[in-house]
This record gives structure tokens, sequence and C-alpha cells, in this order.
């Protein structure tokens, strides 16, 4: 009989620390997550996360508050302390409130009161302790928040034999986060052994299976028989509820605290705390699964609080919420015969066709009628009734066996008048209709026996698949099989013929008919009758044979692949920017200024004349020469007039004349010079300002899918010599399924089987001898998508099966990357070689200097007028020059705050300045006006910065990349969010103390009541300003079973 | 008691003849046209070593004012560049030029040590003093590497600034010695030749120190090994016959080929080779001939394009009556000698050299020139010399 920790997966192991903090953040993050999406989909929800701002965390150290406050509460907790660490039993409560019963001789219902209150002003104040300091910098309701924590005692009271006492000690875990919180609905449930949730509706989440935290809750009560605190807190309740319970063998909850009301700091949010015993915690586990948590997450703050008090602190880095998934209905290539059970006993309707329309994705009424057809024709041959169209006929075995055929038909019965429906029996008697039935028969026989023969042979060749080693030969052997099953369709083709040549001979002949009275007979028919015409079948009452015939057909089908749109991916540029952050990477920001380099420039009359030459190919106009083709100055123009106008500009007062002015000191038409400096100069800044960055990469995939199920595949590289290149292999590659950290059964999941495929060698990386990449880098690769539980190897879920389009989209991925480093890595080759050939090269500077110096210092021309430092100097700067790009004219009195910042008008507004203006100064260098005036533009700005050699953080209006844009229409102006009360409340210190009584305590919902708030926001502003009251000592407080109470002085 | 043989008197009629021919010659003076682009290369005086090297830092420097990126202009020195006009006895160099920059990792190590050994050479020519290649290279040895890195820089400096490596002032070691009627100064001492007591003159490299001064010589006798030479200055030889004799002890070096050259050149003398019957004999007279196989820069200036192969040729084994016993057989490495000799084109177009390797090859013996001494101590200087210089009997 395996003990139940077994069974549920939790052993003593440093694993084990790591399942219980898996399970529980995996909870939290899902919980964060739909607290947003919801809050989102009200619009004006002042209580949503406020992502805007970035974390201060720097202050927030928990650890130091817990230590200072433990020094003022030091002497209760120890008296609690002790007292909890002589019971070793799940009656340890019971014993409680019995000593509490021997001690004192007062009535016991108060005694368990009292014991009671002590127990849940524990619980708040541990809760509290933990989130005092994130309650204290004000980010407790505002930033998604999970804090875990984890505290080490001794449990040798615990012990049973067969653990070793040596390095086993208690843990007691606590987890809180912010999300959405349990209703009262749920707390009840919660402990339970729930039914998996996921076979209705689907959607991408984290969670594993749906029963991980009871298991993991018997497994700490079994290992320390201490129960389990939980607090949690709805937007919709005033106050939190915390409750302490076991869960007993019979899945109840045995409450050593029942759900009680309390004050809660945090405006929603669940916090759950338990014990176990494990062997003594080892950092590396739980560490490095919250930190790669992190990384995917990273719209959440994780804090971490080891057992040996070190703080792990990751903010969050990102201001975007992830989107939420769309849920998704199963596909029909995924659904196994369990399902389908499931699914047609949970569901409301009646008609299968109905059935499946609503329940599955991609199936139309077209396919869910060719289902069903072809059910039925697959039961047809099973019961051995075959369906016309006239009625029904049974197969018959021999030409002995009498042959019935069976309509429904019109008869008057019984009392009534009107003709109803009744299914009649009819055997046939003529010899001659026997005759011809019977060779129809036979010959249907032999087409069935034909299709089994076919099926025999599939299936050899099947086997030789296995076999053979070339593709070559599979390839052959699978056009065999293919034109097999072709064969099998005609025959069946022919069944059906056969089958309606059938139907036109039973249709006339009636005398041939006798009907037969022999209920026995009759029932049984119409029986089977009903059984085969699957179509008219209810849902919840199908027969096994109809069962079956329906999966079957259900499978055989090809359907379309699933809709993509179920899916989420983190993002390229969220993994990118997460890692840069965490990881402390150097990446050049001015990059993102420059873009990429435009390989093919051109000037805008020539770009002028292609198109009029694609014109004049559409309207099929033959023997189009380039050189015939001119582009008028007044075309040439326009062109630019759209471009420049198409700029953002800045200005309120906008003048005309000013913007002639810019342009003509600021945009000079380009000459061939400089269009051919350009990639110089692109070059230039690259080698200056970049040449020290690491490298990242992120790439996300297209949703794809395969049999049925939807995912998408991303993966982020970082590459940095401050990484250290790792020695073990596996701490080089992380994955992740659905954002969530899988730590083992590296080897065998179909990930690590990817990116060991790819051919890291093409991409300038050594390997280790498990082909995984060697070098400093960093790379995560994340699996998404909605079906959880079936892209799985085995249960324990830290291995994804093999799927070759799962691999191939992961490689592909991965290529993607690889080909972004190799383009990095032979970058940063080159400079290191230039680089060494510099060193090299200045080495020898001053013998060379020296050597000349002695000989020309004696005489010749230069006699008097050189000294070896000034040689040295030129010489040394000669070799740093990548030949600095001249480019004409020389720009020497552009200043660095001269933007060009002028309104945006309408095009029409801009093309009237240019021709009424003329823009003359371009006007009188026209012959050179032919070429693209916006290079100049973009040069200036390279210039500005190769020259200050400061980079200027601020991006200048200028922005290159809306070349071609059409204009956007201003932005329309944001709409008043609308408060819901249509009255302000004042919550003057003046009414609340009117409120208040000074003979009475009242709690907050006295108050809400006498002050009539509606809204909840309403109701916290009145608790903070009652703490505020508190504080200042106008009020007096006093907490009963969690509550605060308030009364006047 | 000694014989007294019939001292025949040689009138050395043929050397004689050669002689007037030569100064016929000399007195000739032919308008020597230069090819175009061409430079001659000759020796450089100091002060015009000097101009030169300043003008080269001139443009150095004028390039690092200008670009800060200066640039040696060598000219190339490829055999396609090379023109030696045997005839004339001229070096042409022509306009082909190797460009080596400082901030190209390939040569900046070069251009470093090119413009060290340059300010070596000036620093010689300023302070007036010779120095030996390796010399050079200790002067800077962890620029320099190796010694292969100094002495090809020492060939480019004398290429870049048109003139011989001697005029570089970084010199051969001598090995050698000359006596007969000849006088020079050398550095302000003026040395006969001829008042040397029984020694010779050592071969001074320092070539730009010695000035020929004055000679009645009437040819110059080129001796390969020093026994002879001892014996024919023991003999004064030159009393008889007035001549130059020179030896270089083995195969011609540097300092002993220039000097012949310089001689030969300025004296307008006709020379000839005295060496052993075998095949090596007869590459060391190619080699005075032709300069070494390899035909580089510098060998031009040590060759005598019109030396004579006098002795001892294979057919005078038999001529004087050698006798066999004296004669010695050829190794396989001397077959092999002969056999490339008879490749070389100057062989090739000298037929009486030809048959007379072929002869050697025949026979396959080969002898010293002591071989001669069959005939007794004085057999060199009072018959064999003289009856082939007067009858003509050379190649």
């Amino acid at each position: 009989m395996r003990k139940r920790t077994q069974l549920v997966g939790f052993e003593f192991g440093y694993w084990k620390h790591t399942q219980y903090c898996a399970e529980f953040l995996d909870n939290a993050l899902d919980a964060i997550e739909y607290y947003q999406w919801e809050e989102i989909k009200k619009k004006d929800s002042q209580i949503k996360y406020t992502l805007d701002q970035d974390v201060n965390l720097e202050n927030l150290s928990i650890t130091k508050k817990t230590e200072t406050e433990q020094v003022d509460q030091k002497l209760d907790d120890e008296v609690k302390r002790t007292i909890i660490k002589d019971f070793t039993s799940d009656d340890h409560y019971k014993s409680l409130t019995e000593s509490g019963k021997k001690l004192k001789n007062k009535d016991s219902s108060k005694k368990k009161e009292e014991i009671e209150e002590i127990e849940v002003s524990r619980i708040i104040t541990d809760m509290v302790t933990l989130l005092a300091p994130a309650y204290s910098i004000n980010i407790i309701d505002k930033e998604p928040l999970v804090i875990i924590r984890m505290i080490e005692s001794e449990a040798h009271s615990l012990l049973t034999g067969e653990i070793d006492a040596k390095n086993v000690m208690t843990y007691q875990f606590e987890i809180f986060d912010n999300g959405h919180g349990m209703s009262k609905v749920d707390l009840r449930k919660y402990g339970k052994y729930l039914a998996s949730s996921k076979s209705t509706e689907l959607k991408q989440t984290r969670g594993s299976q749906g029963f991980g935290a009871p298991s993991a809750f018997s497994d700490s009560q079994n290992t320390t028989g201490r129960p389990i605190v939980v607090v949690s807190k709805n937007i919709d309740n005033l106050y939190a509820s915390a409750s302490e319970f076991f869960t007993t063998s019979k899945n109840e909850k045995k409450y050593a605290i029942h759900p009680t009301e309390i004050d809660s700091p945090f405006l929603h949010g669940t916090y759950i705390k338990l014990n176990y015993l494990n062997i003594k915690y080892v950092r590396g586990y739980v560490d490095t699964y919250i930190q790669q948590t992190a990384l995917m997450n990273p719209h959440v703050t994780l804090i971490f609080i080891d057992p040996y008090k070190k703080e792990f602190i990751f903010p969050r880095k990102v201001s975007s919420f992830p989107s939420q998934p769309k849920y998704a209905k199963p596909h029909p290539s995924s659904t196994n015969i369990g399902d389908l059970q499931d699914l047609l006993a949970k569901s409301d309707n009646t008609s299968l066709l109905s059935f499946f329309k609503e329940n599955f994705v991609r199936m139309s009424s077209k396919i869910a009628k060719e289902v069903t057809t072809l059910a039925e024709n697959d039961i047809q041959d099973k019961l051995d009734i075959f369906i016309l169209k006239s009625g029904y006929i049974n197969k018959t075995k021999s030409s002995n066996e009498p042959i019935y055929f069976i309509r429904n038909e019109q008869r008057i019965y019984g009392k009534s008048t009107k003709p109803r429906d009744k299914t009649i029996l009819y055997e046939i008697i003529s010899d001659d209709l026997k005759n011809i039935y019977w060779e129809k028969i036979t010959e249907y026989k032999k087409e069935f026996d034909n299709i089994e023969k076919i099926y025999k042979k599939i299936k050899l060749k099947k086997d030789k698949i296995q076999n053979t080693n070339t593709k070559k030969e599979i390839n052959k052997i699978k056009n065999e099989i293919q034109n097999h099953s072709q064969e099998i369709e005609k025959i069946r083709n022919k069944k059906e013929k056969l089958k309606l040549s059938l139907d036109k001979i039973f249709k006339i002949n009636d005398p041939a008919f006798r009907e037969v009275k022999n209920k026995k007979i009759k029932n049984k028919y119409i029986d089977l009758v009903k059984e085969v015409k699957i179509s008219e079948a209810k849902t919840d009452i199908l027969t096994n044979n109809q069962f079956n015939s329906l999966f079957y057909a259900f499978k055989s089908i090809k359907y379309m692949s699933p809709p993509t749109d179920t899916v989420v991916p983190v993002g390229d540029i969220v993994l990118e920017n997460t890692i840069i952050k965490e990881l402390g990477l150097r990446i050049s920001e001015n990059l993102d200024d420059f873009g990429l380099v435009i390989q093919n420039l051109i000037q805008s009359s020539k770009d002028i004349i292609y198109q009029k030459a694609e014109l004049l190919k559409k309207e099929h106009i033959e023997n189009i020469k380039l050189e015939d083709i001119n582009a008028k100055d007044s075309e040439v123009i326009d062109f630019n007039s759209k471009i420049l106008s198409s700029f953002y500009l800045n200005n309120s007062s906008f003048e005309p004349e000013n913007f002639i002015k810019t342009v003509e000191t600021q945009l000079e038409p380009s000459n061939e010079s400089n269009i051919s400096s350009y990639k110089e100069v692109f070059e230039y800044f690259i080698d200056s300002f970049t040449r020290e960055d690491d490298f990242v990469a992120a790439e996300t995939r297209d949703p794809t899918s395969g049999k049925g199920l939807a995912y998408v595949v991303e993966a982020v590289m970082a590459y940095s010599n401050k990484l250290g290149t790792p020695k073990r292999s596996r701490d080089v590659l992380s994955r992740f399924v659905n954002r969530t950290p899988k730590l083992r059964d590296t080897a065998d999941c179909a990930i690590t089987k990817a990116v060991q495929n790819v051919k890291w060698k093409n991409y300038n990386l050594e390997l280790f001898e498990n082909n995984l990449p060697k070098g400093p880098i960093r790379l995560l690769v994340n699996v998404s998508g909605p079906y959880v539980h079936l892209m799985f190897k085995s249960q324990s879920k830290n291995a994804l099966a093999d799927d070759e389009r799962l691999i191939s989209e992961i490689k592909y991925c991965l290529e993607a990357i690889g080909r972004k480093l190799r383009i990095y890595l032979n970058r940063r080759a080159k400079i290191h070689n230039k680089d060494k050939r510099a060193n090299l090269i200045e080495k020898y500077i001053p013998f060379f200097v020296e050597s000349l110096y002695n000989i020309a210092s004696k005489g010749g021309k230069y006699k008097d007028q050189i000294n070896t430092k000034k040689l040295e100097i030129l010489m040394r700067e000669a070799i740093r020059k990548p030949t600095q790009p001249m480019i004409n004219p020389p720009i020497s009195e552009i200043h660095h705050e001269k933007k060009i910042e002028i309104k945006k008008p309408d095009v029409e507004e801009i093309k009237e300045i240019a021709i009424i203006n003329k823009i003359p100064s371009i006007e009188r260098k026209s012959p050179e006006f032919k070429q693209s005036s916006v290079l100049k533009v973009e040069k200036s700005k390279e210039i500005k910065r190769i020259q200050q050699k400061s980079i200027s953080p601020k991006k200048p209006p200028l922005i290159q990349k809306t070349i071609n844009k059409t204009i956007t229409r201003p932005k329309p102006p944001t709409h008043i969010i609308k408060s819901k009360q249509t009255k302000l409340p004042i919550f003057t210190t003046e009414v609340i103390m009117n409120a208040l009584d000074n003979k009475e305590w009242q709690n907050i919902k006295h108050l809400i009541f006498k002050l009539r708030i509606k809204d909840m926001l309403d109701a916290r502003l009145l608790q903070v300003k009652l703490k505020g009251l508190e504080r200042i000592g106008s009020v007096l407080v006093m907490i009963k079973m969690g509550k605060h109470h308030w009364k006047l002085k | 008691m000694s014989k007294q043989k019939s001292k025949k008197e040689y009138d050395f009629k043929a050397a004689k003849e050669l002689f007037e021919e030569y100064l016929e010659k000399g007195k000739k003076k032919t308008e020597i046209i230069l090819p175009k682009d061409t430079v001659k290369i000759n020796d450089l005086n100091r002060k015009e070593a000097i101009n030169r090297i300043h003008n080269l830092t001139d443009e150095l420097i004028r390039m690092i004012l200008t670009t800060g990126k200066p640039s040696i202009q060598l000219p190339s020195r490829t055999s396609s560049n090379i023109i030696w006009d045997k005839k004339n006895d001229l070096l042409l160099l022509g306009k082909q030029i190797m460009e080596k920059h400082f901030h190209s990792l390939t040569s900046v190590v070069d251009i470093t040590r090119l413009i060290k050994v340059l300010e070596i050479v000036y620093n010689l020519l300023t302070e007036d003093i010779h120095t030996s290649k390796r010399d050079v290279f200790y002067n800077d040895v962890k620029l320099f590497g190796k010694q292969d890195a100094s002495d090809k820089c020492i060939e480019d400096v004398a290429t870049m600034l048109y003139t011989t490596r001697n005029s570089t002032r970084v010199i051969a070691n001598p090995r050698g010695g000359c006596v007969g009627r000849l006088r020079i100064r050398d550095k302000n001492d003026i040395i006969d030749l001829e008042t040397l007591g029984s020694g010779t003159w050592p071969i001074s490299p320092y070539l730009d120190q010695i000035e020929v001064l004055e000679s009645d010589a009437e040819f110059i006798l080129v001796i390969e090994k020093n026994a002879v030479m001892m014996r024919l200055t023991e003999d004064r030889f030159w009393r008889k016959y007035p001549c130059i004799l020179l030896t270089a002890q083995g195969v011609g070096n540097v300092a002993t080929r220039m000097f012949l050259k310089r001689i030969n050149k300025e004296l307008n003398l006709p020379t000839f080779t005295l060496v052993d019957s075998d095949p090596y004999g007869h590459y060391i007279h190619s080699v005075y001939l032709r300069g070494s196989k390899r035909l580089s820069y510098e060998t031009p200036f040590l060759a005598t394009p019109n030396i004579k192969l006098l002795g001892v040729l294979t057919k005078d084994l038999d001529e004087y009556n050698i006798p066999k016993i004296a004669r010695l057989p050829m190794k396989p490495l001397d077959v092999k000698r002969a056999k490339d000799m008879l490749k070389e084109d100057f062989v090739k177009n000298n037929k009486k050299w030809e048959q007379d390797i072929k002869l050697a090859l025949k026979d396959k013996v080969k002898a010293e020139i002591q071989a001669l001494s069959t005939h007794g101590f004085k057999f060199i200087t009072e018959e064999y010399l003289p009856k082939k210089l007067s009858t003509g009997d050379w190649i």
C-alpha cells in the first residue's frame, strides 16, 4: 500500500522545496494575471495595477524589518513557539485547548474563543511582518507582487524512525500574492481534490495538475501535523477571510480556526502558510527556479527569502502586462476517447450535430455531418443493417435466413383518428427478390473482404517501414500505402452504389413483402434500427457500438489546423529588455537611433523614373528605356515635399520664414560623394561606439499548430564576456513551458533535443560533449500554448514530448538567433583583429621614429623642424583612424541644440509653401537639386554625433523611419475617466468623528452603513483615514477577532 | 748537384698580345646609352651616400607630416628588373618598385628594420668606419631576431640608395692575398706589393680606402691554392714576367673578388686562373667568371667576365706527362659536379671548356696543381706557366 505522499509525488529531497515553490508560485502568478485581466475588462477601473513607473526596491528589505520587529515582539513569540514545539500530532490544538481548560476554570467556550483569538492574532502578525515593508512603500496594491518566505527550524520531535535525524528540518513556507484572491465559495473548496478544470475550456495557463495544492497540503500535514493557514481577500469583500484547517482522507476540511473576517493590509490577494519536513535546504534549486521565473515574467515583482535569511528581490522590469489569451475549444485531432466521453457526458446538446459544432473548434456543420455519416456507415457493417433511402434492410449471412425490410409508415392505431408514424417490419417472400438480393449481398461481401485484404497489406507495409533505413524506400512504401488508400475509397464507393441499387429494387415491390407481427423480432429490429441511425441519436444515451463508430469516424477525418490566436507569447522585445536588465548587459543605446543601413540609396529623381516605368509596364507598353523617361523638376519638388512634410514637427508657433531659413541652413542637396560616404559613416559609427557591446537577440516565431495543438516558440540568447563560459552544459540552457521554468529531465525534453540538433559551429560557437553550445552565453527557450497536459512526456510535466513539428520550430527560432549572433561575432573578431594590428604597429613606432630622427636631425630639409614626439603622434593617429569619412562641405557651424522643430501641417500646406516660396536657395543650386535632400539631414545628424563625441540621450524629432508613411492624424483628446459616484464623498475628520460614538465600539461595517459609502475605494479611504486618526490619537482602537473597532475618546 | 736545365726563355707572346688588345680597347671610349627608366648602380663616395640618405629621410618625413603613413619605395631586385650589361660591364636597375608601408601588418617590421639599418649605415658613413654584417646584427638583436633579417636589410638599403653594398660601409671578411707589380695607397699608406718580404699583402675589404696608384703588370694570375702562391712568391715570379698574383685560398670570397674586379677594371689587364684539374676547380673559375649560381644583386660587382681559365686543364695532364699515379680517381660528387657544369650556359658557349670537361668525365680522373711538381718543384714557374702563357693555351 503506497503512502499518500508517494502517491502525490512529494518525496524527501532537494527537489521537494522547489515543488512546493513551483506549485504555489504558479497559482499565484495565475491569480495576478487573472486579476489584471478582469480589471482591464472594466474600462474605468482604478484599482488595476499601474505599471508605468519603475519599481524602486532598493530600500526594501523584509529581513531587516523582521529583525527590528522581532526585538519588540520577542517575548510573545517565544512563549508561543515553546508551546508549539512540544506537540507532535494533529491534536496539538486540541491539547492546547485542553490544557487551557485545565489551567483555568472558566467557560470552555470562552477559553476556546480566547485561544482562537490568540491564534488569529498570531496569524496576522506573521503575515503583517512579511508584508509590512511592501505596505510601507505603498506598492502592495499597485504592483503585482509575490512574496515567498521559508523559515527553517528544528524538527527533532516530529521524526519517525525511517527519516534520518541529522539532515531533516522543518520548513515554514509562506507565500503572498496580491492577485485576485478567493471568494468565500472558492475558499471553501480550496484544499480539496478537484477534478481537472481543463477539459471544458482550455486556456494558456500555467497550472500543472488540478490537484497540486491539496497534495502539498496533505504532504505538509503528514510530515509535520500542522494545519494550513490561508488568508484571502477579494475586492468584493471588505474583510479578508482567515482560516486554519486540516484536510482529511475523506476529502473534507477540518477547521482548526473557522473562516474569520479580519482586517487586511492588502486590498486583494492570498496568503498561505504551511510547514513541511524535508532535508536541509541547499541553495541552487529554489532560488534558481525563482530567478528563472522572474526572467520569463518580468511584469511581476518577486521577492524570495530563503531559510538563511538571504533576500532575492526581482523587481518588475517591464511596463506592459501580457494580454489575455483567448479560450480555446478542443481540437478534434487532439481529443482522445476519454475526453470525448467526458464531453458527451457533460454537454447539454441533444443532437450530435449541435454537440460537435459547439464543443470543438474547426467543426462546421458540414464536417459534423460527414462524421455522422461515416459513423453510420461503420455501424451498418457492424450491426448488419443497411440504411436505404426508403427504409432499412438487414444483411443476411446465408441465403436461407429471412430478409427483413423495415420502414416507417403512417398507420392508425388504437382509438385515434389521425395516422401516426410507426416502424413496420416486413419479410421478403418472393424468391426472385431473394435471389436478386442475394446476388447483391454476395457482391457486397466480396468488396468488404477486399477492403480487409487491403488493410492487411497496409499494415504489413507499415511494419516494413520500421525496418527500412533509406528515405527512398520509405517514400516508396508510403506511396504504395497511399495507392491502397485510394483503392479503399473506390471500393467504398462501390459499396454505396450497391446499396443504392438495393434501394431501387425494394422501393417498388409491395406484394413481395409480408408484414411481420411477431413482437420479439419486431422489437429487436426496431432497436437495431434506432442504433444504426446515429445521426438522430441523443448524446446522453449512446450505446457502446454507436460510440465506438462515432469515435472512429471522428478520428478519421482530416481537420483544419486550430486557430492560433489562443497563444500569447512573451514577445521578443520584452525578452530582450528583461535579460538586458537582469544580467546587466551593455547594449549601446544609439543603435536604435540609427536603425539598419539602407542598402540602396537612390536619388529622388531616379525613384520617380522607376515609378513611371512601373506604371508604363502595367499599361503594357513595351520597349521602355529608362533613359527616355525624365523626371521633371516639379515632380521632384513634389516628391521631396511629401517626404519632408511627413516629419513630425514640434513647434507651436509655425512661421513659414523660419521654415525656409532652417531648410536653407540645415538641408542641402547631397551629391555623389555624400551618397557613397553614407555607408562609411555608418561603419565608422559602429566601430567607434559599439565596439564593446554585448549581444542580445530574441526571436518569437509565429504561432503554429500541430496535432491539434496551437503553440508558439520563442527564444532569447545573450552573449557577453561578463557571463563567463559555464562549466556544466546545463547552465547554458533554461527551458520554459508557458512561462514556468522546467528544471528537471533536461535530457529527455524536446527543447534540449532541438538545441542539440542546431549546428552551432556555423554560428561560431563551440560545443559541449552533449552538443549543447559552449560559450559565454545564456539561452532561454519558451514554448507557450493552451494544451498543457498533452505536450508533456510524463506526469511530472518537466519534459516536452518529442514532436517533429515542435523540434523544427524551435530549430528555426534558434537558427534565426544564430545568424544574428554570427554577424555580431564576426564584427567583434574584425574589431579585435584591427586592435591587434593597431597594437602591433604602435609597438614599432618609437623605433622607427627614433632612427628617422637620428638621421634627419643631422641634415636634410627638416633638420630643425621636427621632433620625435610630433612624428610619433602623427603616426599613431594614422593607425586609429579608420579613415574618417570626408564629407563635403565640411560642417562646422552646426550647434548641438538646433533641431528642426516645426509644427506638422497638412500636405497641401507644405506643398503650397514649397511652391510659393519655391525654396529659392534650392532653385539656385538647381543643377544639383535632383538629388535627394533627405540624406543630408541624416548626415548632419550623424556628424553631429561624431564631432561632439558625446552621446545625447534624447532622440531628435527627425526620425528616418517616417519616410514614406502617410501623415498620421493628430491624436484624439483622451477622454476623462468618469467616477461612478455622483456625489463626491467628503471624509473630513469632522464627518468621521461625528459618525463615531464614544460609548460603543464600532467596526468598519457600521461606519460604512452610517456614512452611506457605496464604493469599495471609498471604504478603503475611510480605513486609511481612521488609521491616520488613530495615529494622531483622536480615536481609540481595539482589535477584536482580527477586526478593528473604533471609539471616540 | 743540380742539373743545369736549359732555361728556355719564354716570351709570353700570347699574354702580351692579349694585353695589347685590352690596351687598345681601353683607349676607345664608347658612348653608352642607358636604356630608358634605368638607374646605373655604382659605388658612391661618402658625401654622395650621405646626401642620398638625407633625400630618403626627407621624403619619409614629408609623408608623415601629410598623411602620417610613411612608406619606403624599394626597387625590385627580381631578375626581370636587373639588367647586367656584360659587354660594357654595367649594372642597371629597372623601374619596378616594391612599396613597403608602415601601417600594414605585413611590412611594419620590415620597414622598421630598414630604417634601423639606414641609420646604422648613416652612422658608419658619418663616422667614416666600416663594419661587418654580424656587427650590424648585434647592433639591435631584438629588432632583427636572426642575422638573416639584418643581412637582407643591408642589401635592401644598398638597393634603396642605388649603390653597391660596399658603399654602405658594411663589408665582408677578407681572406686572400695579393702580391706583384702593383702599388696602392691604402688609407694614406703607400703599399708596394713587390716589397712585402716573403709573404703577401692580405686583401683589405675596405675598397673605398684603396686607391690604385700604378702598375706595370701585364696580366693578373688568380691562384686557387695558397701553397702554389707561396711557391710563386718565393720564386719572385713577377720579376720575370710582369704580373700580379692573387689568391683567395679556395673559392673566391667577396672581398677577393671585389678586389680582383677592381684591379681588373682599372688596370684593364688580362686575368687568368690557375686551379686544380678537377670539377671543383672549374667551379671556382666559374665563380670568378660569373659569380655564384644565384644571380643576386651584388654578384655583378664581383664577377670578372673576361677571366680566362689557364690551368690545370685536363688535357694538360697528358700534354705535360703527369704520371697516372699522380692522378686521382673522381668521386661521385665530382662526377655530379662535372655533369652540372656541362649544363651551364657559359660552358656550353665555350667549346674548349666543354671538351675539357668531357675529357675529364671520360677518364674520370682528376689532379691537383701540385701534381705538376712531379716534374720538379720549379716546373710550374719555369716551364708550365710560361709555356702556357706564351702559347695562349687557355680557355
